[in-house]
């Protein structure tokens, strides 16, 4: 690079502006700190990080090729591989990866204070997750596009294949099951959304059928015309909720609700993918996309205060009514996907490498598309924290008390946390809804958050409507998470059953296809209803537990990535994967330790399922009530086998990882890098060859 | 059915059932060394013969094939041309021109094929892209 003091001097500057607003919001300790800081700090940590770290990884640690001819342009065939304008990439690289996981899990963090979950989802993906997609994309695209279970049998060994395999299977069921359960807890007993989601499958039908026959692939002016008719779905669930006579058909409750969402992702995995699938995708990308510009904007334009203090006493104490456990592990556990997730090394391995033109661009879609995320993520805390903070735990904790008392537990707790039933009458008045009080999984708490910003941003008085916009649109992109899961899920079901039985592996057999459809709806279904039926809200314990199984992916990746570059020959750059890795590796362990034999049987699982134990054979628990006790016993346990298993994983793959190393660095014979030939690219003609020059 | 076209066809079924398998794609020897002249592996394309294509026909795409023409002297040139790049990146990145592509990539590729109707490419795109995992938590 040329030398350049201008250049420079402007990085010194963003280097300052970014430290100078980080550490604002580390010390601030007052009445609200303005949301503009927290804009401020994250754009100028990723600039940085960006321009200096991740470029030196790239030089030094990965050595992009730029002269190397990509997977997409040897094996270019017009369907997966096809080398694509690096801009577009990028685009479906991110909302790829961008999911619902960055809004719920800073919301739920917030229990600790903006502090510990700010300063972790800037950290952890400039250091991790950043790190992780871009070293994993780089790994598969040296290997023709191969996927990170395939790269963790050619790399490490069976075990590190088998590992990746089971992992990604198990994050998938339960990544579903506590997804479908944010969205029951955002739909129960609020019939304008429940009828307003409920419209979205006829509208997703009706584009489904335009794309394919009305007009074939104009999926532009199908995209717009089935947005519009969204923001009917929107308008039509306030005319829903005015009627009496409809309003009763759509106050379902939790049960209810679960019910819907497995017939949902069932007939979504059984039903041809142009008719539910695909169409409600585009819509639900279009949506994702359009408001995550709408709030960084109305953020900016607006400034809200934050109210949120930095750090509340749960952070000290581990008891936060959302979910209990210590700062440490819990808060990136609960974060993780804003910072680092695991899941996004299935995506940049195996389906982005098949459409870079240059490898160069590895920097800017892998490293770039998670900081991006991690914006997101940043702002799910502007919009979680700038409610009251008294607000916040109502709608997030359910005590299972009622309303007098749960705001006066609350209010004890400081002069920070002041709310009244009034207060909470008139916010539910405002957002068009029975009640707010114990609405948890973290989605209602944001979609009020997003509600205030953009009424206050670009139209007041609208409230009740913009909550309902917030709550269909994190639905609708939940929606595609649960039924793409369940495909995939179904696919890699099959995959592993023809092992025992050949003929249930084919994927083009209609009943074969239902048989693994139920088995696989009927995995995630069973975590989803032990959520429903928990009388606490569930997402105490199924939110830790997908942030365990997700940072273990995470964990298989950066092993895989570990070993690659120690036998790159790169041993002594090892640390830039192998750093998060061994903090992941802390965390998980912790957290599965943690939440299987922890003694607080609010904590552990192995003691929360032996205190219920204990009152069945007291005898405190009525008849009636004895057999969802003992099935919740059994859940618990099943839960503390789950988490046990997440750990033994992460640490099989580790260790075989470290084997190898061990194997590597004294001489002895390892599986040989994978890393396809060299072959010169013919792309990018006159540009490549003057820089080559 | 030629001996080549039935040659091509048993290679495309290899291709795809190793691609769907997810098993070993470079050690079967399939890419390992490639024969000259097969790149292209589209399921309609039989003729081995065609891949040997020059070398623009290989460069990726650019964001628009061609320039709208201007309105007038009352858009400024540079807000036309941001608005016509936008217009086309979001062709592009939404999959809106694909059929266009796939027209290009035919006549260049295998001038005098049969391409599919923008319906039957429709489908076949939609069918191939969510066999895989593309979508996150």
């Amino acid at each position: 690079m040329k030398s350049n003091p201008l250049g420079k001097l402007i990085w010194v500057v963003v280097a300052l502006v970014g430290a100078w607003a980080f550490g604002s919001i580390a010390t601030h300790r007052g009445e609200s700190i303005n949301a503009i800081w927290f804009v401020m700090a994250a754009i100028c940590v990723y600039l940085v990080a960006y321009r200096f770290y991740s470029a030196w990884i790239c030089a030094k640690v990965l050595v992009l090729d730029e002269t190397r001819a990509t997977p997409a342009e040897r094996f270019n065939n017009g369907r997966d591989f096809i080398p694509t304008n690096k801009w577009v990439t990028f685009g479906h690289h991110f909302a790829a990866i961008a999911g619902p996981g960055p809004l719920i899990g800073p919301t739920l963090a917030m229990q600790f204070g903006y502090l510990p979950g700010t300063i972790w989802i800037l950290v952890g993906s400039v250091l991790g997750g950043c790190v992780q997609d871009m070293v994993i994309m780089f790994c598969s695209t040296r290997r023709n596009g191969r996927s990170l279970g395939q790269m963790a049998r050619d790399e490490l060994g069976p075990v590190g294949g088998w590992a990746a395999l089971i992992g990604t299977m198990m994050i998938i069921i339960i990544l579903i099951a506590v997804l479908g359960l944010v969205i029951v807890k955002a739909m129960q007993h609020d019939p304008w959304a429940t009828s307003t989601v409920v419209a979205t499958i006829p509208v997703a039908v009706l584009i489904g059928l335009y794309m394919r026959s009305i007009r074939p692939g104009r999926v532009l002016e199908g995209t717009l015309i089935g947005i519009a008719l969204l923001i009917v779905c929107v308008v039509g669930g306030f005319w829903v909720d005015q009627t009496a006579a409809v309003r009763s058909l759509f106050d379902w409750d939790a049960k209810t609700c679960a019910w819907f969402v497995m017939i949902y992702g069932f007939a979504a995995a059984v039903l041809p993918v142009w008719l539910l699938l695909a169409p409600r995708d585009y819509l639900s990308t279009f949506l994702k996309v359009g408001v995550v510009v709408m709030l960084a904007v109305a953020i900016v334009i607006l400034a809200p205060e934050v109210k949120m203090p930095a750090l509340t006493e749960f952070a000290r104490t581990g008891m936060g009514p959302i979910f209990k456990g210590d700062l440490f592990p819990f808060v990136f556990i609960t974060v993780a996907c804003g910072a680092i997730s695991g899941f996004h090394a299935l995506v940049s391995s195996g389906t982005t490498p098949k459409l870079l033109a240059n490898e160069k661009e590895i920097r800017m879609i892998g490293y770039g598309s998670m900081a991006m995320e991690s914006f997101v993520a940043i702002m799910a805390v502007v919009a979680a924290s700038i409610l009251d903070p008294g607000v916040y735990f109502a709608i997030n904790a359910d005590f299972g008390r009622s309303a007098e008392e749960t705001v006066a537990m609350i209010s004890a707790w400081g002069p920070q946390f002041q709310v009244t039933v009034d207060q909470m009458k008139a916010l539910a008045v405002e957002m068009g809804l029975p009640s707010l009080f114990a609405r948890t999984g973290g989605a209602p708490s944001l979609a009020v958050g997003m509600a205030s910003i953009f009424s206050a941003t670009f139209g007041g008085g609208l409230m009740k409507f913009w909550y309902h916009f917030a709550i269909m649109f994190e639905v609708l992109f939940i929606l595609t998470t649960l039924d793409a899961g369940t495909r995939v899920g179904r696919f890699m079901l099959q995959d592993l059953g023809k092992h025992f039985w050949p003929s249930f592996g084919n994927v083009s057999s209609y009943p074969m296809t239902v048989l693994a459809s139920l088995i696989f709806v009927a995995a995630w279904g069973y975590f989803l209803w032990q959520g429903v039926t928990d009388p606490q809200g569930g997402i105490r314990f199924l939110w830790p537990l997908f942030g365990i199984s997700n940072q273990l992916l995470a964990g298989i990746a950066l092993s895989v990535a570990t070993g690659i570059i120690i036998k790159m020959g790169k041993l002594r750059y090892a640390w830039v994967t192998g750093l998060p890795l061994t903090w992941l590796a802390v965390v998980c362990t912790t957290a599965a330790a943690t939440k299987v034999f922890s003694p607080n049987p609010e904590i552990g699982f192995w003691s929360g399922a032996n205190a219920i134990a204990d009152r069945i054979a007291s005898g405190a628990i009525p008849a009636d009530k004895l057999g969802d006790a003992w099935a919740q016993v059994i859940a618990f346990r099943i839960d503390a086998a789950l988490a046990l298993l997440f750990a033994i994983l992460l640490w099989v793959v580790i260790l075989d990882m470290l084997r190898m190393t061990l194997r590597f660095t004294s001489g002895r014979p390892v599986l040989p890098l994978s890393e396809a030939q060299y072959e010169r690219t013919q792309l990018g003609g006159q540009k490549l060859s003057t820089a080559l020059h | 059915m030629t001996p080549d076209e039935a040659r091509a066809r048993q290679r495309e079924d290899e291709f795809l059932a190793l691609l769907r398998q997810g098993g070993t794609v470079s050690s079967g020897g399939l890419f390992d060394a490639p024969e000259p002249g097969l790149r292209c592996l589209l399921p309609e394309c039989p003729d081995p013969a065609h891949a040997v294509a020059p070398l623009p026909a290989l460069l990726a795409e650019p964001i628009l094939p061609a320039r709208a023409v201007h309105p007038g002297w009352f858009v400024p040139n540079l807000l036309w041309r941001t608005l016509w790049l936008t217009w086309g990146f979001v062709r592009q990145i939404s999959g809106d021109d694909a059929y266009e592509r796939y027209l290009g990539h035919m006549t260049r590729m295998h001038p005098g094929r049969q391409p599919m109707t923008r319906a039957e490419h429709f489908a076949w795109r939609q069918e191939q892209k969510w066999n895989r995992l593309s979508r996150c938590c």
